[in-house]
């Protein structure tokens, strides 16, 4: 193997190369002189007694071996000035690279590689991969961890498999330490037995208590078919923030003989990063095969390997119990984000414990939901693989000309590419403005619906607008609502639906979700808008304000002719600086206006609909 | 390799030890403080000989303190890798890269380089195995293996091995 050995950059540049000291082809030991050279400074020199003067110098200096081996080819020669480090000036062929190394030291030669010298050549940088589930102090060099990478890669292709990453906590399964799940589990005549007697548990002794806690663990109904299933197409890993032991407790409940998961289980213990998880650190190369799921999208920054699945919550309230690193999950739980399956309420503290905390038989279908999408996944992923072979093919009889050899990896098809494809094109003629679900004013862009809804395509907007399709609205109360129910063609839709279509990859038939027409006073305004609406005159003339909001819609439709529609969405949705201020200011502005006048015939028509009352 | 080694610790006791079982206190404390130890220079201590023969002498009265200090001689049964041995080792995890083994205290990482050609890896069996015509190394094998280096960590000792050799593999 040869090594180019690139200039430090702690030599005193610009150097001058004066002479070189060893042949190219002798054999070399570390820190063997290699050339010499020169380069100038400033020194320092007293004259007399106590006059200090700098003045420039003129040194030499050697370059010495960081590494032993065989010399290869000189890139310098004598009389070169170089400028800079960084500049290649010679190969050396080594005997070992090192390229794996275990405890600091090289796994193929035995050597310790910590060892530091005066020439700050560190050795046990070359191998600085962890990629290994289970073995923490075992790293490999790039080349290395390509080769790995490559060889798997090639046996996925060959079986026609990709890989998912699978959470745990709330994504397969979901845990609590309440032990009142144990009495109830223990105890048959217990009205909740019923419930909570396919709950497994166990005991790990950590934190301290030398008693150890118990752990009691739900899995996601359907998980058994699902993982069987799924691990014909799919090769799977744990990727979770639990402990190590607790993972390994759950792996042996979720796959007890070891056919899914086998060694695959990265923990807290060994992810090296307590708050985000990189897919870098089981796949350093290339993530083109891997499909992620998980609960939350956060901790992946929402990478385009990821599916997002509705957190499972068995044991209502309890969250996840391992996310004690992780910044505060955004509430999502009264908006019905969270599936229940059948769930059971948790006994608050000061309240007993009655029947009614028994919910009813919920199913929860988002396993069978994650298998079709990613079902999906893998035949579109493995219908363009074959397209690509049968391309390859082609090229290799019609022009039997050799390629320059480049990456192997080049042009073939990515899950980071097909995934995003495939949900863009879910609700890709959605605009969705939404109501009572997120706080007023919060910033769109950092609340996880948003982001999961844009990423099957959906455009999200925070004032009505025009292009408006779709509200989803918690309450058929809110100010929005109202203002919506004005304008024919936009759904009016609970967050069910949103839901639906994000965890089923379709777009879901609106109709069983359509928010009912509320009853007519009890209405309550947004808190924030309600007091502009308090000095309305009495005698209000609904007519005229009827006219003029169509008025202000005829306006904003020109209006749109001539800014453009792009405009406007980007104006209100992403709050980017366009190339021209000017129009993005008058597009709040026509914004506002139209927020305006739609929220009186709002007012309006609440005093019409009381009006209608008295009359009956 | 073991040796036999005749070795002495210094143990510093507070005054409310002294009394008729301070040398019974003693010896539990040099058992409990120095068995299953590593250091570099003597590798692990894995036993000490001869509980009741243990030469505790007088102890001295650290000035201005009040407690004394002993020095307590002793002999232990010490195991030492060494670069080159060849030891006998239970395999702990497989993945594709190589092996982990246990040699007692001592974990050892053998790479696939380091392990004969005809034996490839199977990451579709479950534990996942290296496997030849004749022989299979998983999780829970004997294997024996020559050490090919060794390092020492703060209480820690790692090593590498290979069983590419006549003689080595599993067992």
């Amino acid at each position: 193997m040869s090594s180019e050995i690139k200039l430090p950059s702690n030599l005193r540049y610009p150097i001058t190369v004066v002479q070189l000291l060893a042949e190219s082809g002798s054999s070399i030991n570390k820190n063997t002189p290699l050339f010499s050279y020169r380069y100038t400074t400033k020194v320092t020199q007293t004259i007399g007694i106590n006059e200090e003067v700098e003045v420039d110098a003129e040194l030499m200096a050697t370059f010495d071996a960081p590494m032993e081996g065989n010399l290869g080819n000189w890139y310098i020669k004598e009389g070169d000035e170089i400028e800079k480090s960084g500049f290649v000036a010679v190969s050396i062929e080594e005997p070992c690279t090192h390229a794996v190394q275990y405890a600091g030291m090289c796994a193929l030669c035995g050597k310790d590689l910590t060892h530091r010298d005066y020439s700050g050549y560190n050795e046990s940088a070359r191998a600085d991969i962890q990629m290994f589930h289970k073995s923490k102090g075992l790293a490999v060099s790039m080349t290395e961890a390509e080769r790995i990478e490559k060889s798997a890669s090639m046996a996925l292709l060959t079986n026609e498999k990709l890989i998912l990453v699978v959470d745990l906590d709330q994504t397969i399964i979901h845990t609590t330490v309440d032990p009142v799940i144990g009495e109830w589990k223990r105890n048959p005549a217990d009205p909740h037995h019923e419930a909570v007697k396919d709950v497994h548990s166990f005991c790990l002794q950590d934190g301290g208590n030398s008693q150890g806690y118990w752990y009691y663990v739900k899995t996601r109904p359907g998980l058994e078919q699902f993982l069987e299933r799924i691990s014909k197409k799919f090769e799977l890993h744990i990727y979770t923030m639990a402990t190590k032991s607790y993972a390994a407790a759950i792996s042996k409940i979720i796959d007890p003989s070891g056919k899914y998961f086998a060694d695959r289980v990265l923990s807290r213990d060994e992810s090296g990063n307590l708050e985000q998880k990189s897919l870098k650190r089981l796949f350093p190369v290339d993530t083109s095969l891997v499909a992620i799921i998980d609960d939350r999208g956060d901790v992946w920054k929402w990478s385009a390997n990821l599916i997002k699945v509705i957190p499972f919550e068995f044991f209502v309230g309890i969250g996840d119990i391992n996310s004690g690193f992780l910044p505060k999950q955004q509430d999502v739980k009264a908006t019905g984000a969270t599936t229940s399956g059948g769930a059971i309420a948790m006994p608050q503290e000061d309240k007993p414990v009655g029947k009614n905390s028994l919910s009813g038989e919920h199913d929860d279908s988002e396993l069978p939901n994650i298998e079709s999408s990613l079902i999906r996944v893998h035949e579109t992923y493995y219908e363009e693989y074959r397209k690509y072979q049968a391309q390859k093919d082609k090229e290799v009889v019609n022009k039997r000309k050799r390629k320059r050899p480049g990456n192997w990896r080049d042009g073939l098809p990515d899950i980071k590419v097909i995934m995003p494809r495939i949900k863009q094109s879910v609700l890709a003629d959605v605009v969705i403005l939404m109501s009572g679900t997120v706080p007023l004013g919060a910033n769109l862009d950092s609340v996880d619906v948003v982001i999961w809804a844009r990423s099957f395509g959906a455009k999200v907007v925070d004032t009505l607008a025009f292009d408006v399709t779709h509200l989803v609205a918690e309450r058929s109360g809110t100010k929005k609502v109202h203002q919506a129910r004005k304008f024919k063609g936009i759904k009016i839709v609970s967050p069910a639906w949103l839901y639906k279509c994000l965890s089923s990859w379709t777009h879901v038939d609106e109709t069983e979700f359509l928010l009912p027409v509320s009853p007519n006073s009890a209405w309550d305004v947004e808190s924030s808008s309600s007091s502009d609406f308090d000095e309305l005159d009495e005698n209000f003339d609904i007519e005229s304000v009827v006219d003029e909001v169509a008025e202000v819609c005829e306006m904003d439709a020109e209006f749109d002719a001539v800014v453009g529609d792009d405009n406007i969405v980007h104006a209100v949705t992403e709050k980017e600086p366009t190339e021209d201020g000017k129009v993005d200011e008058e597009a709040v502005a026509t914004d506002e206006v139209l927020s305006v006048s739609a929220g009186k015939s709002d007012e309006a028509d609440g005093e019409a609909d009381e009006s209608d009352m008295s009359e009956a | 390799m073991f040796f036999l080694k005749d070795l002495s610790l210094s143990i510093t006791l507070h005054p409310s030890y002294f009394g008729p079982s301070m040398h019974t206190y003693l010896r539990s404390k040099l058992l409990q403080d120095v068995e299953g130890t590593c250091s570099g220079e003597y590798g692990y201590i894995i036993y000490v000989m001869d509980g009741m023969r243990i030469d505790v002498d007088r102890g001295r009265v650290i000035p201005g303190n009040g407690g004394a200090e002993f020095e307590v001689k002793y002999r232990a049964i010490v195991w030492k890798p060494f670069k080159g041995e060849v030891v006998d080792a239970v395999v702990t995890s497989v993945n594709n890269i190589g092996f982990f083994a246990d040699v007692g205290p001592l974990s050892v990482f053998v790479s696939t380089k380091l392990i004969p050609s005809d034996m490839r890896f199977d990451p579709n069996s479950s534990p996942p195995a290296y496997v030849s015509d004749d022989q299979t190394i998983e999780r829970g094998s004997h294997v024996r293996l020559k050490i090919v280096g060794t390092r020492v960590d703060v209480g820690e000792m790692f090593a590498i091995g290979s069983i590419k050799e006549d003689y080595l593999g599993v067992l």
